[in-house]
């Protein structure tokens, strides 16, 4: 986590720089367009998301960092997908490199049939991080738009669907309020508001429960299902919490550290609707020891 | 009730900012506090100076008494409003000038490494050269109007507000900056939306010390060379052993500078919701 905030802004600076500066270099999406094309349609079960021997080095003021190794990987449409494993182990990496954020040093990664930037530019992307980071002198209703200004226009319509999102994570009272005068976890509904507002097609999120309390996090699981459910949308969830993977999850990428490699990818055949009662069940207990387990490095099964 | 109170207001004169107040009554008198303190504080060395004064005979034209300065203020209050309109338009146009050319100066360096290498130090050293000896060299060269004295308050303003912006154009929070490139924004609406609502209080911490020193700047290069202003006041009050007069040539600056202190924490008040940055 020190890593990263110390890190991050170079590697942003060379974002920022390199950024399209071409007029309006984005493959112009409007909002209203922006509703997703309906699963079905998009080949089901095909991938939404595939890297394919994909690695990443680091270089560090400690020499280069192998932050991950040969990474093969899946992500359907319409997916819950989970990232779990330790601290440095290359999950923000990963999610940042499906971002077009971090570029891979090998081998390649598709999203949605294109390149990363690509997918960037036509705003396929929500972003949640676990502190949040909402522009603390905008309003709750103004950082929800925010993606919005930047797609285009505030019109109408944006209002509406920031409106829309905004019950759904059950903020429409709070439109009015400033970050600080929240507390954690509307903080965290804001900022899922904020990164579904444009109805993205694929939901990045980075431990994004991991500062709050268990019983606030239990909530905002139950929560993120219930939004997941109703909008479908592919989502990429990365934690370090081995209940969380298992409840949120149809499939759970588990990693191990040194460099970051996939151990394993899991089904979790439990169904949905998943209610928190859930977790006190043989079958889930059972998904959980064999997670733990194989972050353990106790092999397979 | 009463203690608990007193521990309260005891707490705020030492800089210990009370962490949250459960109540807004409280807040109301934690207010009335914020401005009753430091006015008894400084009634109360005012008194001593007074005091001082009085019980040791000191000779007046050593230092005179505070009633005595207030006194002779009223009597000469145009010879002070007319020495102060210099002054004022100076410190203000040097500060206008200075933060302008700060701000600008910090654009060009956050934005572009090699200026920066290049030109951070120069400015740095600029900074190191004492006033006093840029003064005369301004004054020889800008004449003895108001241009040179316009030039040495912006130059006092000029480095810590080009220190303060550069910090304050990179200190966005990195995930914003990565939320903004993934939500694809362009060069300008990084800048707009982010680095520059993100500088605000380091404007304002910027401005805090500009204020003050863009009148010291102006006094400063009047004193060097000039034939009106509060400086000029000072050197002839001095010259000509006028202690009443040199007292309230110096009540008559801080009182200025400190209202030009106020505007600026006016303006940020007005400002208000940038202040919920952090
Ligand atoms: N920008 C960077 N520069 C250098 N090293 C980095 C950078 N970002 C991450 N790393 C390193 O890569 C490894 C994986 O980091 P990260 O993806 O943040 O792990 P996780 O999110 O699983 O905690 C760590 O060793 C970290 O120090
Ligand atoms: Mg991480």
């Amino acid at each position: 986590m020190l890593n990263e905030k110390r890190d991050a802004p170079l590697e942003l600076r060379r974002l920022e720089r390199d950024e399209h500066d071409a007029p309006d270099g984005s493959v112009g999406i409007d909002p209203q367009h922006l509703s997703r094309v309906p699963v079905s349609d998009a080949a089901e079960g095909g991938p939404c998301i595939r890297l394919e021997g994909a690695g990443v080095h680091f270089e560090s003021n400690a020499g280069p960092v192998e932050a991950l190794r040969d990474i093969t990987l899946d992500i359907n449409d319409g997916d819950f997908f989970s990232l779990l494993g330790p601290s440095g182990c290359g999950k923000s990496t990963l999610l940042r490199v499906v971002a077009d954020v971090v570029p891979l040093s090998t081998g390649r990664v598709t999203v949605l049939g294109a390149s990363p930037s690509v997918a960037r530019k036509a705003r396929s992307f929500g972003f949640v991080f676990q502190d949040a980071a909402l522009m603390p002198w905008r309003r709750v209703i103004d950082n929800v738009l925010l993606p919005m200004e930047l797609a285009g226009a505030v019109d109408g319509a944006a209002r509406k669907a920031a409106d829309e999102v905004l019950e759904l994570v059950g903020l429409q009272g709070r439109k009015r309020a400033y970050p600080k005068e929240l507390s954690g976890g509307m903080k965290q509904r804001v900022s899922i508001a904020r990164a579904l507002v444009t109805k993205p097609r694929i939901l990045l999120m980075d431990e994004p429960f991991g500062a709050l309390d268990e019983i606030t996090r239990d909530k905002m699981n139950e929560e993120l299902l219930t939004i997941w459910s109703s909008t479908g949308t592919t989502t990429v969830f990365v934690t370090h919490s081995i209940p969380e993977a298992a409840f949120l999850s149809r499939r759970v990428a588990v990693l191990t550290p040194g460099p970051g490699r996939i151990r394993d990818v899991v089904d979790i055949a439990l169904p949905y609707p998943r209610s928190r009662e859930i977790r006190d069940t043989v079958p889930f207990l059972s998904t959980t020891s064999r997670l733990r387990a194989l972050l353990a490095g106790d092999g397979a099964g | 009730m009463q203690a608990e109170r007193t521990v309260v207001l005891g707490s705020e004169l030492e800089g210990v900012p009370a962490a949250t107040s459960p109540r807004p009554r409280r807040r109301s008198r934690r207010g009335a506090g914020k401005v009753l303190w430091p006015i008894a504080g400084l009634v109360f060395l005012v008194l001593v100076w007074q005091g001082w004064v009085t019980i040791f005979h000191v000779k007046p034209y050593l230092v005179s008494s505070p009633l005595t300065v207030a006194s002779y203020l009223v009597d000469n209050r145009t010879l002070f409003l007319s020495n102060l309109y210099p002054t004022a338009i100076e410190s203000l146009l040097g500060f206008a000038l200075g933060n302008v050319a700060g701000i600008l100066i910090a654009l060009l360096f956050v934005y572009s490494r090699i200026l920066r290498r290049a030109f951070y130090p120069a400015a740095t050293i600029l900074w190191t050269v004492p006033i006093v000896a840029i003064a005369p060299i301004l004054i020889i060269y800008l004449g003895f109007g108001y241009s040179p004295k316009i030039a040495v308050a912006a130059l006092i303003t000029f480095f810590p507000t080009l220190v303060n912006m550069v910090a304050g154009f990179e200190s966005v929070d990195p995930q914003l900056l990565e939320l903004m490139h993934v939500l694809s924004a362009k060069k300008r609406e990084i800048f707009l939306k982010l680095r520059l609502p993100s500088s605000i209080p380091y404007l304002f911490a910027a401005l805090k010390i500009a204020a003050p020193g863009a009148v010291i700047g102006a006094i400063v290069a009047e004193w060097i060379g000039s034939t009106r202003g509060i400086g000029f006041l000072i050197v002839y009050a001095t010259q000509n052993f006028q202690a009443p007069q040199l007292y309230a040539a110096m009540a008559v600056a801080s009182g200025y500078a400190l209202a030009l202190f106020g505007l600026v924490v006016l303006a940020q008040r007005l400002m208000g919701r940038w202040d919920r940055v952090r």
